[in-house]
């Protein structure tokens, strides 16, 4: 696989203050990574380093289109289901548009709720909402800031199902950023450690695909959740 | 009931009818107000509503998009804006009138002004407030400022772009009154002012009402627009 968002040195600091300093990392294309760290360590800010929503310093090469998810309430409340996962379609012609639509709408299984507004929603369904409207416009990679922190555990179990599918079906780039140990190492190829002062630790994850909730229990996933609590520290 | 009421109270010789006739004949004086040309004041006042009224909300929208998002003009133009909100505009209306005549550039300037504040304060707090994870979504999917302001902002400040609208409707209806008494020929603020001097309180109940029931009809329209154009805001 080849190389496809590359951090080189990367830092971020809010007035005076350092978040993030002096990080490397490579994501290669195709990649289900997930970044955990203790609060406050600089996940968010690396994230948004990588979309270029935040000034730092170092060198980042990615390709320009990636697509975001946030925690919750990133849904225009404004736009439909269906004009929201248009949002990022705006140069396609109608038809292909309309196409696009309707089979993020099925593979979300939002096709009942295409007119609905997000207010009328359950919480699930709007992150579905959210990532299909991130992953519509076949961006390069996709950037997910906690995308299931709001959801109850039944709900999230699901939508760790949901996702995991549709990665594999977009052979999609995903950088993930959770609190969640089980849901980094149920969803990635890797999982990286964030430490304080920059420094990460690269864990990669050999469980089988697909996974489910049931394979937290067994001896493999177990031993890689004790290396990453050592890393974090806690 | 109130105005069942108000006929008995009024016909039971207890207040002076001269001066708080009943509705009966407050409703035969509306009729006899229509036999002499009131539709046309009605009319008149109507006209000056809407010019002021859409002068004033579309200025008072554009000034409050422009501080919301913008913190350098924020700063040097909002503590100004603030100064002048704070001057009743009802006390302006005789310096304007001296500057522009009493003709109808006067009146819907001095109802323009009125409407202009309330609307640039809601809808400067609604652009400053617009969630950042909105233009996140739209950056990192690589839309244009401008692409950002219409496509985001503005929606996103639409709740209150209304509400200052609303506000700015109740205003109008004050300041077209104010503006009829203070200098016309024609406007049901001239004719309440002329029903007073003649001291037909008839008369001057009924083109009261006129002028209440014509911003109660104005706000409901402007709710079922606001409802049909902006469905999510229901």
């Amino acid at each position: 696989m080849a190389d496809l968002v590359v951090l080189s040195g990367v830092s971020v600091s809010y007035g005076c203050r350092d978040v993030l300093a002096n990080v490397h990392l490579v994501v290669r294309d195709g990649e289900f990574i997930s970044i955990v760290g203790k609060s406050g360590v600089g996940k968010t800010s690396l994230l948004r380093a990588i979309g270029g929503l935040v000034p730092f310093s170092g060198n980042i090469a990615c390709p320009p289109r990636k697509g975001m998810v946030f925690q919750n309430d990133s849904v225009f409340p404004w736009m439909t289901v269906s004009q929201n996962i248009a949002f990022g379609l705006e140069e396609y012609d109608p038809s292909a548009k309309r196409r696009i639509v309707d089979r993020h709408l099925a593979v979300a299984g939002l096709w009942s709720l295409r007119d609905s507004f997000p207010s009328e929603l359950s919480g699930g369904q709007v992150q579905r909402v959210a990532i299909a409207r991130a992953f519509a416009p076949r961006p390069s990679f996709v950037l997910m800031d906690e995308p299931f922190a709001s959801l109850d555990m039944q709900t999230r179990d699901s939508m760790h199902r949901w996702l995991e599918e549709v990665w594999s079906d977009e052979k999609m780039t995903i950088i993930l950023v959770t609190h969640y140990i089980d849901e980094a190492i149920l969803l990635s190829d890797r999982v990286i450690v964030l430490r304080e002062g920059g420094r990460l630790d690269d864990l990669k994850v050999d469980l089988p695909r697909p996974r489910d909730a049931g394979m937290v229990f067994e001896p493999g996933f177990l031993e890689l959740k004790r290396k990453i609590v050592e890393c974090l520290g806690v | 009931m109130l105005i069942a009421g108000w006929e008995v109270v009024s016909r039971s010789g207890l207040i002076d009818q001269a001066l708080f006739p009943p509705p009966s004949l407050v409703v035969s004086a509306f009729f006899e107000l229509l036999g002499g040309g009131f539709l046309g004041d009605i009319l008149v006042s109507l006209s000056r509503v809407i010019a002021g009224l859409t002068i004033g909300v579309m200025a008072g929208s554009s000034l409050g998009l422009i501080t919301g998002r913008n913190p350098r003009i924020d700063e040097s133009l909002s503590p100004m804006m603030n100064v002048m909100r704070a001057f009743p505009p009802v006390a302006l209306i005789p310096l304007i009138i001296t500057w522009f005549g009493i003709g109808e550039g006067a009146k819907v300037f001095s109802i323009a002004l009125a409407v202009l504040f309330p609307v640039w304060v809601n809808v400067h707090i609604g652009a400053k407030g617009v969630p950042v994870r909105y233009i996140h979504v739209a950056k990192t999917l690589t839309y244009s400022d401008s692409r950002i302001l219409s496509r985001v902002v503005i929606p996103a400040s639409a709740p209150f772009i209304v509400a200052g609208a609303r506000i700015g409707i109740a205003v109008s209806f004050i300041m077209v009154y104010v503006a009829e008494i203070a200098g016309a020929s024609h406007g049901i603020g001239y004719q309440i002012a002329v029903s007073h001097l003649d001291y037909a309180m008839d008369k001057m109940i009924a083109a009261l009402l006129s002028l209440g029931f014509l911003a109660a009809i104005t706000d409901f329209l402007f709710i079922r627009f606001t409802h049909r154009v902006f469905p999510w805001l229901i």
